[in-house]
């Protein structure tokens, strides 16, 4: 009955001052080998650099959707 | 999991002016809240089990029909009808005695122990499903996780208030993003409908839904 299979960030709803954090912490919770898809309402390019900064080497990073009204990106943490 | 917009978002709208304000937001779809003096006027129209004449083609898809109360059974049967049709679930505040199958029920608890035990054990014995509704403070405060241990398992539905245009505020609620993240690290496939947090909130909700923009972030251009 659960209604729990894949994993879904949406952070449109979330305040501006919380949705990087929240992405991070969220990633950091990764297993290696798992991923996450993040949905949002505009292209995360700007996370995406920051990602590349602070996570060099440990991530996926694959567009699922490209607008024009919603993103989705699968970001994964690499086997280690 | 997919994010909708709740009719107690834009009280006064018709059904065509939320299904507007849903595919402005890239919305899934509705929780339509019957009763309480909406101007959605569903519960208004014939209902197709009692005259065929009157079928309601909503605009997006609505994923729950709200009965806040205590419904009568001769409502709770009509309404179950109703959601069949839509494809859409029934959102119930109390338990009750017969249920509608075969249409998926949720039954809407807060952060109260006694009040999610119950839900819990109802949920479970009959089972059907849970949905809740976290007060602000609990949000800021984070004993939703103490909550959702409990009712993740049954959870179908979340009604979220604080997001939307209170989040773009500089004294934005907290707790929404630790939530969020909380329900994608654990796989959560339901449903999560944006309410507003207070009354006092809703004409920021109107122009926020009503605007053709992003949703705030500050980096989405305007469509």
């Amino acid at each position: 009955m659960a209604m729990q299979t894949e994993r879904t960030l949406d952070v449109r709803p979330i305040p501006p001052r919380e949705k990087h954090a929240t992405i991070f912490a969220t990633f950091d919770a990764l297993a290696p080998g798992e991923a996450f898809v993040l949905v949002n309402d505009h292209d995360p390019r700007p996370l995406r650099y920051q990602f590349e900064f602070e996570r060099s080497g440990q991530f996926t990073w694959e567009y699922l959707e490209q607008g024009p009204e919603v993103w989705r990106v699968r970001i994964g943490r690499t086997a280690s | 999991m997919k994010l909708l917009l709740s009719s107690d978002a834009l009280p006064t709208a018709s059904l065509e002016v939320l299904g507007e304000a849903c595919r402005r937001k890239a919305l899934a779809g509705l929780e339509l809240v019957l009763g309480c003096g909406q101007g959605h006027h569903y519960e208004a129209l014939r209902c197709p089990v009692e005259a065929d004449d009157e079928v309601v083609v909503p605009p997006v898809p609505i994923y729950w029909l709200a009965l806040p109360g205590r419904p009568r059974l001769s409502e709770l049967m009509t309404w179950a009808g109703e959601a069949h049709r839509l494809g859409a679930g029934l959102l119930l505040w109390e338990p009750v005695e017969e249920l509608p199958r075969p249409v998926r029920v949720a039954l809407v608890h807060g952060s109260d122990p006694a009040a999610l035990a119950l839900a819990v054990h109802w949920a479970q014995s009959q089972g059907v499903h849970t949905c809740y509704q976290p007060e602000p403070e609990v949000l800021r405060q984070g004993g939703w996780e103490a909550v959702l241990r409990q009712t993740l398992p049954t959870l179908a539905h979340v009604r979220l208030p604080g997001s939307g245009p209170e989040g773009q505020t500089a004294d934005a609620p907290t707790g929404v993003g630790a939530l969020m993240a909380h329900l994608a690290l654990k796989a959560y496939k339901g449903t999560v409908a944006l309410i507003p947090s207070r009354l006092e909130q809703l004409p920021a909700w109107k122009a926020w839904l009503l605007r053709r923009r992003g949703w705030g972030c500050g980096t989405a251009t305007a469509c």
